[in-house]
């Protein structure tokens, strides 16, 4: 083998053949390892009070709009199913639990009321699908925001004492009951990311493996974009510009609960959808959690969890509830990060966040 | 020390050419400018209503669930002048100009979307 020093000794014809073979080792190795670029289809639909944004990667404009078309199809009939109060089947079973006997329910329902009840008990009940009653009273269960006046503490604590909780609920196969007249079901902190959940499986089962399905701001991405990850911004909570990115590595869902999404001004001061099961008021100490998990319902049900739980508590909920990624803002704009999540995100600007890296969570 | 100087010959000038080419090869490739938007598209209750050039600058009022939204178009950007709704949260969200950006009056069922350009981020978390 020729060393550099001895190139100018060599005749034309090998160095001819070195140079040559030189271009196709590097061409070679190079087309190995760089992935082609996959074409990025996307569109959006206005669905369960939001707007779904779908994101496809490597498939052609004909199987776009037809899984496009199902998915809009699928998220309209779990906007109907899932509303607690306007007609449909969570709705009819609300209307039947107050009277506390037994009635039959649908499969799907059976099967979002167990995921649900699982996340209640491993949140130590900081996510309660049973306080349907208090987000009616704080007028946080329609489309429509809410004006005020806030509801008066002696109509909160008529619910919270008879503290409504899953727990309630008896389910004998596909009959349920309930044992406490205060006990509604509203699955709003959790059926966003299980519509996400239900809409990844669908289009896994149609050949679909690289896409984003963005709901409203939380969402699940799949595979990547061919030659690069699916790249994600997260939005600051105290201003309109992006405070972070992070590269999904191949299933993940990104889910963030924040004190901006759902309010109403009275009498200066906010109130916002996040309630809090103990005190049954807005929770104060927060203004936003991001939770990564590869299960969008799993992370839906613990950003709204984490964000109860306050600064003070949010590591042993992420412990209990098995979440080793996320992120908490607090009211004062203090950034508290698990260890693991700090490692792979980017902040935009570093320097003028206050950081705090959290070494207690479990794998975190 | 001897100044040595390289001659070069005719293959070694074939190399040069090649390893030039192939660089500027590269970047004709992997190298994409950092444009702004081009359009915007204008949702209305889901069904893309309008789809604007961002060039042209321009005031517009959209019909939405609750009544009317007013946009403008100025400079390559866009945003919600009004709308009606109570929370004014379009508005307060302020001029989008980078593709993929989006702002929604979700009340009344109006949201602007930019398209075109290079996108930084393939989906916004909040």
């Amino acid at each position: 083998m020729p060393l550099p020093g001895d190139y100018r000794q060599m005749n034309k014809r090998s160095r001819l053949f070195l140079v040559i073979s030189v271009f196709l080792i590097l061409f070679f190795s190079a087309c190995s390892e760089k992935k082609e670029p996959l074409n990025v289809l996307e569109e959006k639909m206005l669905v369960m009070g939001t707007i779904v944004n779908v994101s496809i990667a490597g498939e052609d404009q004909k199987t776009f709009d037809k899984v496009f078309h199902d998915l809009l199809t699928d998220f309209k009939y779990m906007q109907a199913a899932w509303n607690p109060w306007k007609k449909g089947s969570l709705a009819r079973i609300n209307q039947l639990l107050p009277m506390q006997a037994s009635f039959s329910i649908g499969p799907a329902l059976k099967e979002i009321l167990e995921r649900s009840t699982e996340l209640e008990e491993s949140s130590q009940g900081l996510f309660n699908p049973a306080i349907g009653k208090l987000v009616k009273l704080w007028q946080f269960h329609e489309d429509e925001m809410p004006e005020g006046p806030p509801p008066s503490a002696e109509q909160i604590q008529k619910i919270l004492s008879a503290k409504p909780d899953v727990d309630n609920l008896t389910l004998d196969g596909l009959s349920l009951k309930s044992s406490n007249p205060e006990v509604i079901l509203d699955f709003g902190g959790f059926a966003k990311g299980f519509a996400v959940d239900k809409a990844i499986e669908h289009l896994r089962s149609l050949g679909v493996q690289n896409a984003i399905i963005n709901a409203g701001g939380d969402l699940r991405a799949i595979g990547s974009k061919g030659d690069k990850p699916w790249v994600i911004g997260i939005r600051n909570p105290r201003a309109e510009s992006i405070i972070a990115s992070l590269e999904i590595k191949g299933d993940e869902s990104v889910f963030t609960s924040g004190d901006y999404e759902r309010f109403y001004d009275y009498k200066g001061k906010r109130y916002h959808h996040i309630i809090d099961p103990r005190t049954g008021y807005p929770a104060v100490e927060t203004s936003s959690v991001t939770v990564v998990h590869n299960i969008a319902s799993v992370a839906d049900a613990a950003a709204t969890a984490l964000f109860v739980a306050g600064p003070k508590k949010w590591e042993e909920i992420a412990n209990s509830m098995g979440i080793t990624q996320a992120m908490l803002i607090d009211k004062s704009g203090k950034v508290y990060i698990s260890s693991s999540l700090n490692n792979r995100i980017k902040f935009v600007n570093k320097e003028s966040l206050d950081i705090h890296i959290s070494e207690n969570i479990i794998g975190g | 020390m001897v100044e040595q100087r390289i001659k070069l010959n005719r293959i070694d000038w074939f190399v040069l050419v090649l390893c030039v080419a192939f660089i500027i090869s590269l970047y004709v490739r992997f190298w994409k400018a950092d444009e702004s938007a081009q359009q915007v598209e204008i949702l209305v209750q889901g069904e893309k209503q309008y789809i604007l050039d961002l060039k042209q600058d321009r005031k517009i009022t959209v019909q939405g669930k609750q009544g009317e939204s007013l946009i403008e178009i100025k400079d390559g950007k866009a945003r919600f002048i009004s709308s009606s709704c109570n929370t004014s949260f379009c508005v307060r969200n302020g001029w989008q100009q980078h593709g993929g950006d989006f702002v929604a009056c979700l009340p009344n069922a109006v949201s602007l979307h930019l398209a075109g350009g290079s996108k930084l981020y393939d989906a916004i978390n909040f």
